[in-house]
C-alpha cells in the first residue's frame, strides 16, 4: 500500500493507494492515520480512491481509526470511495457511520 | 453428434498456517472462477470471501499455530461450485455470530468476516467432519434457476 499526505485548506488529506487488507496493510493504515491523530490534526480526510481492494480486517481499521479519532475530537471523513468499496460501507452500514463524499474536494469543503 | 464435455473440476490444496498464503488462494480463484462461467463482477466478491474464510481458518481455527494446516477446495459439479476451507479448530459456537450491521456492533472494528461471506455466496454450511477437522463450505450456484433448497439441509449440518 503506498499513501501521501498533504496539506489542502487546513485539512489533513491521507491518500491511500492499492489493497488494505488483514497481515500488513491493514496495520500500515492503523499507523499512519496514528501518526496524524499524535501529531495533533483535528480534521482528515481519507482519500480511498487508490484503494482497489479491502477485506474485513481493513473495513475494521477504518471503524478503529473513526472512534480513536472521536475519543480525541477529531473528526474524520472518507472520500473518492470506488464503487466496490461503497459497496461494501452500504452491506455492512458503515456508511451511516461515516461521513463520505465524492472528491476530495468536496470533503475539505464540508469542514 | 457432438461430445459431451465434462465440466466437474475438483482441487484440494494444503499449506501450513501463514496468513500470506490468503494471497495464493485469492490468485487461484481469480484464476479459476472465470473457467466456471462466473461473470468478473462476482470474482472480487467472491475472492473475498475466500480470503475471509482463509483468514478465519488460520486465526481462528488454528490460532495462528504454523503447525497446523488450512486445506481449500473448490469443487465445481453440473450446477454449483463448492468451496470448502478447513482448519484443524474444533469449530465455533455458531450462536456467537453477532449481526454486525445492528446498531450496537457498527463501532467494533471485527465481527464482518463471516457476514461477508454470507453476502457474496449462495449458502454457507459449517462441516464438523471430525475433533480438530472443521470446516466452512460455501455454495456458489453457477445456475440458480431450479437450485434445490432442499439439498442445503443434507448431511445434518447446519446452515448459516
Amino acid at each position: 500500500m503506498a499513501f501521501k499526505t498533504y496539506d489542502k485548506g487546513g485539512v489533513t488529506v491521507l491518500e491511500l493507494q492499492g489493497r488494505i487488507t488483514l497481515g500488513g496493510t491493514d496495520v500500515k493504515m492503523r499507523d499512519l492515520i496514528k501518526a496524524q491523530l499524535e501529531a495533533g490534526k483535528k480534521k482528515m480526510v481519507l482519500d480511498l480512491g487508490g484503494v482497489s481492494f479491502i477485506d474485513s480486517s481493513g473495513l475494521g481499521e477504518l471503524v478503529a481509526a473513526y472512534t480513536t479519532a472521536r475519543r480525541q475530537n477529531v473528526t474524520l471523513k472518507l472520500a473518492n470511495l470506488t464503487k466496490k468499496i461503497d459497496d461494501l460501507m452500504e452491506i455492512t452500514r458503515l456508511a451511516s457511520v461515516f461521513d463520505t463524499y465524492q472528491s476530495v474536494d468536496e470533503a475539505v469543503k464540508s469542514f | 453428434m457432438a461430445e459431451e464435455e465434462h465440466k466437474d473440476i475438483s482441487l484440494r490444496f494444503r499449506v501450513h498456517s501463514y496468513l500470506r498464503y490468503t494471497d495464493l488462494f485469492e490468485s487461484l480463484c481469480k484464476t479459476v472462477f472465470p473457467e466456471f462461467g462466473i461473470p468478473p463482477e462476482r470474482v472480487d466478491w467472491l475472492c473475498l470471501s475466500v480470503r475471509e474464510a482463509v483468514n478465519n481458518a488460520v486465526l481462528h481455527g488454528n490460532k495462528k499455530d504454523p503447525s497446523k494446516w488450512v486445506e481449500f477446495e473448490i469443487v465445481r459439479n453440473e450446477g454449483a461450485v463448492l468451496l470448502t476451507v478447513w482448519d484443524e479448530g474444533g469449530g465455533f459456537d455458531q450462536g456467537i455470530l453477532s449481526d454486525p450491521t445492528a446498531p450496537e456492533n457498527l463501532l467494533r472494528p471485527s465481527g464482518r468476516g463471516i457476514f461477508l461471506i454470507r453476502q457474496f455466496v449462495d449458502g454457507v454450511r459449517f462441516l464438523p467432519d471430525r475433533p480438530g477437522h472443521f470446516g466452512m463450505e460455501m455454495r456458489v450456484d453457477l445456475n440458480r434457476q431450479g437450485q434445490s433448497l432442499e439439498e442445503e439441509e443434507q448431511n445434518g449440518v447446519q446452515d448459516l
